[in-house]
């Protein structure tokens, strides 16, 4: 019967595809993000409550495997209602998901900055941003793609495939944390500006920027160790860091943590620190690593190095510069 | 027997004194003097001797030494506790030298006594002995509510000391002193916000220098919780610091984020726009 259907125009099935092509493309892209950062997409789904059923950490592979798997399969031409239909319910879900935050943040309920949405933890952007932005990209694109939909040839064999790049994605999320990929799936890298990392909307009083918080970095060297006050492998290295600081007879080595003024002034008296604190809010400090501590080095305000945990040039003896080189 | 080194030496007689002490020429005891400890005041800790508040108690940090410093007139010398060893021990006063800023510099050979160790209990109660005295050091509450610029500063040593070493600009100052009318600027912070205890200082150093014009600032603090205070929700606020400028009771501007930098210039900005 379907053989005796009018072949749509050209054009329709054109615009189809390159439709199926950019909304796989969005996905791809954003299970990309959230792979490379799949603790910070875990917390993210654990903040909204949505761990009903499997732990946050394991919805966050499922789901980077399903969005990598429907990215492909659209990409691949795979315009079958078997890969639309979920890939709809997976846009919807993103909108519902933005759109609630928006919501929340429009009545008081949740700071004004998204994390999520469909790029996860790298693109800062306000909930309105978000919903607005991931409706844009995603709702046209996927009517479109169901625009003149081909009988697709070798169905099975992309659909496979779509599967593979699905696994490998999961795969990807597994093991991301103990890959050395923290400058891709941070705000935080070499050659950012530190005046450039901020939360909050520009004008707003919640405007917040990393250069606000560690002013003195603007002019000369420093480092910045990003970390908990209590984690373990800080604490182990206040000795060095307060020898180091007290050697170079200048700062030189800014403290960045989300602790309370109480638990700042606590910890001054548990480890009389020679380095200065600085308290930052934790929407700004949480898209800059994955996980406690990292350290960066800024000259003049741009950041020049990254470092995984406290630089071994400030814990120990080695000099924390060819430290960062190496890195 | 009592020691006061409260600001007594002042100016080029501080550093005679530091230079006799050390036994070496003014000038060069001026620049050996960089490199020594000194104790910055830090605000909110609050001494009891024998469960009887010290209200002239000061405490001050040695970032070099990783110690407190502490000066009451019930402790007969000055007291240091080290953070990095737990250690009590009583300074000869001579040794140390009061700075311009409020701070103190403690010149070498100081002559320590030690008086056992402290204890920390929670995170906020610090318990010592000195001389058989029972001494308690506990973080008073923050400043909430209406406050005056006169208590805050009292209050808070830090503000006080940036407040004095902060200089307004003189041409901001000389425009907002010839504004007339009823012109009061409300100012929301958080004594334990860390962006408010760079930003408040400045403004109660304007308001000093603007002294009897026609601007009057009022303080309101509030809780680490914002919302908790009713405050917040009523005034429609987002965030602290933030000052709301009213001309004849009426709101004609908030000032928020980046304009506090230059506080005289952003009263004005929003005076000259309302």
């Amino acid at each position: 019967m379907s053989d005796s259907m009018p072949t749509p125009p050209a054009w329709q099935r054109a615009v189809g595809r390159l439709a199926a092509i950019g909304l796989g493309a969005v996905l791809l892209i954003a299970a990309w993000a959230k792979a490379i950062d799949p603790v910070a997409f875990g917390e993210q789904i654990r903040a909204l409550g949505l761990d009903l059923l499997l732990p946050a950490g394991a919805i966050a592979m499922l789901a980077v495997a399903l969005e990598a798997g429907l990215g492909s399969a659209l990409i691949l031409g795979a315009r079958r209602l078997v890969v639309l239909v979920p890939t709809g319910l997976l846009v919807v879900f993103f909108l519902l998901l933005t759109g609630r935050a928006w919501w929340r943040s429009a009545h008081g309920m949740a700071e004004a900055v998204a994390g999520c949405g469909c790029f996860g933890n790298l693109v800062q952007r306000t909930p309105a941003q978000a919903f607005l932005e991931d409706a844009l990209l995603m709702v046209p694109a996927l009517a479109l793609a169901f625009l003149a939909r081909p009988r697709a040839r070798r169905f099975r064999k992309r659909l496979v495939a779509a599967g593979v790049i699905g696994v490998a994605a999961l795969l990807l999320a597994w093991r991301a944390p103990s890959l050395p990929l923290d400058d891709l799936a941070t705000r935080l890298r070499p050659g950012v500006s530190i005046d450039a990392l901020c939360v909050g909307e520009e004008g707003t009083p919640g405007r917040v920027c990393l250069s606000d918080i560690v002013p003195e970095a603007e002019n000369g060297r420093d480092w910045v160790i990003l970390t908990e006050l209590d984690t373990a492998a800080f604490t182990r290295v206040i000795p060095d860091l307060n020898r180091y600081v007290l050697r170079q007879g200048k700062a030189g080595v800014w403290v960045v943590c989300t602790a309370s003024t109480d638990d700042v002034q606590s910890f001054m008296w548990q480890w009389g620190p020679a380095f200065e604190i600085r308290q930052a809010p934790p929407a700004l400090m949480r898209p800059l690593y994955r996980r406690l501590p990292r350290s960066f080095e800024v000259q003049d305000g741009i950041v020049t190095a990254t470092i995984d945990g406290v630089p071994p040039g400030l814990s120990g003896n080695a000099h924390p510069h060819s430290a960062a080189e190496g890195d | 027997m009592r020691i006061h080194i409260r600001p007594i030496h002042r100016g080029c007689l501080r550093w005679l004194l530091a230079a006799l002490l050390i036994g070496l020429p003014c000038n060069t005891a001026l620049h050996a003097q960089e490199l020594r400890p000194v104790f910055e005041p830090i605000p909110v800790w609050t001494l009891s001797v024998n469960g009887e508040v010290s209200d002239t108690s000061e405490v001050f940090y040695s970032r070099t030494l990783g110690a407190f410093l502490v000066l009451a007139p019930d402790f007969d010398e000055p007291v240091m506790l080290s953070a990095r060893t737990r250690e009590v021990t009583a300074l000869q006063g001579l040794k140390l030298v009061p700075k311009k800023d409020g701070s103190y510099q403690l010149l070498p050979n100081a002559v320590d006594k030690a008086l056992g160790a402290f204890q920390i209990v929670g995170g906020d109660v610090v318990r010592f002995k000195v001389d058989g005295k029972d001494a308690m050091l506990k973080k008073r509450p923050w400043l909430t509510g209406d406050q005056t610029a006169t208590h805050i500063r009292a209050m808070n040593v830090q503000y006080d000391r940036d407040a004095r070493a902060y200089t307004p600009d003189p041409d901001a100052v000389a425009r907002l002193k010839a504004q007339h009318g009823d012109i009061h600027v409300m100012i929301y912070f958080g004594e334990w916000c860390p962006h408010c205890a760079k930003i408040v200082p400045t403004i109660l150093s304007l308001q000093q220098a603007l002294g009897k014009s026609d601007i009057r600032f009022s303080y309101y603090g509030l809780p680490t919780t914002l919302s908790d205070d009713p405050i917040f929700d009523k005034m429609h606020l987002e965030g602290v610091p933030t000052g709301i400028v009213y001309r004849n009771e009426k709101e004609i501007g908030r000032i928020y984020g980046t304009p506090w930098e230059h506080p005289g210039a952003a009263i004005l900005n929003v005076l000259q726009s309302g």
